[in-house]
């Protein structure tokens, strides 16, 4: 809890975003690598698209779409 | 540093302001660490990571 003297040296306008601003930035890094360095969070991603379309085969012949 | 308390710095804050903006500054990092907590949780027990 001592660091607050930071704030008496770097305006809070400016180190506030650029703070927040970074942790986004190191957020989205690791999820970039986790999502192309694995094959479960893509296929999270994709979903179960054969699943789906049987669900809706019915509906998509009656309306002529499939 | 808390002799001078009414000294306004450079940045237009005094000692005290600087401490209640990083008290705040501090409680939303905790707040963030403890959903990324849960998150990675929830993460081991739903994914392949780490199985």
């Amino acid at each position: 809890m001592n660091q607050a003297r930071i704030w008496l040296v770097v305006k809070p306008s400016v180190g506030v975003p650029i703070l927040l601003i970074a942790v986004v930035i190191a957020a989205l890094m690791v999820h970039v690598m986790i999502l192309t360095h694995t094959t479960w969070f893509p296929a999270f991603l994709q979903g179960h698209a054969r699943a789906a379309m049987n669900l809706l085969a019915p509906a998509a012949s009656m309306l002529g779409l499939a | 540093m808390s002799g001078d308390a009414d000294k306004v710095y450079s940045t237009g804050l005094t000692f005290a302001e600087a401490e209640e903006l990083h008290k705040h500054l501090i409680e939303g990092t905790r707040s963030f660490g403890a959903i990324a907590l849960l998150a990675h949780v929830l993460a081991f027990a739903f994914s392949p990571w780490l199985h």
